[in-house]
């Protein structure tokens, strides 16, 4: 007898009700399909504890400087140097910080042998953390023309569409996406401004009080990154 | 592939070419200090393990066999030890104080749970996909959305959310079982 098809599993593992009244029979009769579909439960419980937790951070610069230091006296060629192509999957936290920063410290002058690993990064501390700003208004821009914000438990969904405009960082029109009927009409905006240590958004919604709450996601057009963040 | 790409690493790195241990730490710094600042909090504290873990992994180059496990999963399994090592020194400076004050006993340290290790894992993993399946994996997870709701939100056909969402869970159980230590 054929197994339950491996998309029903996965569906189902997800929370989903998938497939039919014959799916259910098999699932529970079949060791095999009730191993899968545990199995394939728990790795979704495991991505879901906590939330979305984004990619990964990389470590500072300083952090290879040290490892090549101890390892060769600096012989080992820099990681950057060495990686092939541009396909560096940590875009949001990795490839720019890092080339940002490799400038900043080639020009800084600092042995990389000095052995004296907290007394050395003491200074670049200060650069290093406006380096981060930098990053993340260049991200939230890019984010900006993918933003999507999630209405209320499984309802609706309103895509934004604008260019960022200036002063603030970006500031997006609300529209709802034609598939959810029920949301036309409801309309907002969402304004990142920036202050002297960071950065607000402002989400600004005209839709009807509904049971539960509204959810705002940031998605990068790309899927490169998203960032949930409830009200 | 990125699979792959992780194979040339660990065959490069058991081979002890020049540029190894810099090709296993552009892979794999990030997940090995992100374990390590998710169990000491201390960005300090995980730098100096991320330093340890891979100048460790490079003199201890020769007990690293491909044959019985990936170079991200003997990685994991190093930071850990480093990781306990330096819960363990912390717990040292911790009881010298306590002693001072004529204080209590300190519960033993111990490494970062499993399953904060896998999370870490699997989240490597989920930023390695494609970019429209890595988009269907999140808001499956993270999402109350339907696998129809979110092919109409992303306007790709039904056929290729369940794909996606089938190869994508097969993918993240795969690494999970190679580099993970709940597995």
């Amino acid at each position: 007898m054929s197994h339950t098809d491996p998309e029903i599993l996965a569906l189902r593992a997800l929370g989903e009700m998938a497939g039919t009244a014959r799916d259910d029979e098999h699932a529970e009769a079949c060791a095999h399909c009730r191993a899968e579909l545990a199995r394939l439960t728990e790795i979704v419980d495991l991505a879901r504890v906590g939330g979305p937790a984004g990619p990964l951070e990389a470590p500072p610069p300083q952090v290879w400087d040290q490892i090549a230091a101890v390892v060769a006296n600096g012989a080992v060629p820099s990681p950057v140097a060495a990686v092939p192509g541009g396909g560096d999957p940590y875009e949001l936290n990795g490839a720019g910080h890092r080339a940002n920063s490799d400038t900043r410290e080639a020009g800084s002058g600092r042995s990389p042998a000095s052995g004296d690993g907290s007394l050395a990064a003491e200074p670049a501390a200060g650069p290093r953390r406006g380096a981060r700003r930098g990053r993340l208004i260049t991200a939230l821009a890019g984010l900006a023309a993918g933003l999507i914000i999630g209405i209320g438990g499984t309802a609706g969904i309103v895509q934004l569409t604008q260019a960022p405009a200036t002063r603030v960082v970006a500031q997006i029109e609300l529209y709802p996406l034609p598939q959810f009927p029920q949301w036309q009409g409801a309309t907002g905006t969402a304004v990142m401004r920036a202050t002297a240590s960071q950065q607000v958004m402002a989400v600004t919604l005209n839709a009807p009080r509904r049971p539960g709450f509204y959810e705002v996601w940031l998605l990068a057009q790309n899927g490169t990154s998203m960032i949930p963040s409830a009200t | 592939m990125d699979s792959e790409r992780d194979g040339d690493v660990s065959g490069a790195f058991s081979r002890r070419d020049p540029d190894a241990l810099a090709l296993a730490y552009a892979r794999f710094g990030p997940l090995v200090y992100s374990i390590a600042l998710r169990a000491l909090g201390a960005r300090s504290d995980a730098e100096d393990v991320t330093q340890q873990v891979f100048v460790s992994a490079w003199r201890s180059q020769a007990s690293f066999d491909p044959g019985r496990g990936t170079l991200g999963g003997w990685l994991v399994t190093i930071a850990r030890n480093k990781v306990a090592d330096a819960l363990r020194e912390r717990q040292r400076d911790g009881r010298v104080l306590l002693q001072v004050a004529g204080g209590a006993t300190v519960s033993a340290p111990e490494a970062p749970p499993d399953q904060v290790v896998d999370r870490i894992v699997l989240a490597d993993e989920l930023a390695r996909l494609p970019e429209s399946q890595r988009l269907v994996m999140a808001l499956a997870f993270y999402s109350d959305l339907t696998h129809e709701q979110i092919a109409q939100v992303l306007g790709l056909p039904l056929g290729t959310v369940k794909s996606h969402i089938r190869r994508g869970l097969q993918r993240l159980r795969s690494r999970l079982e190679a580099d993970g230590v709940a597995y």
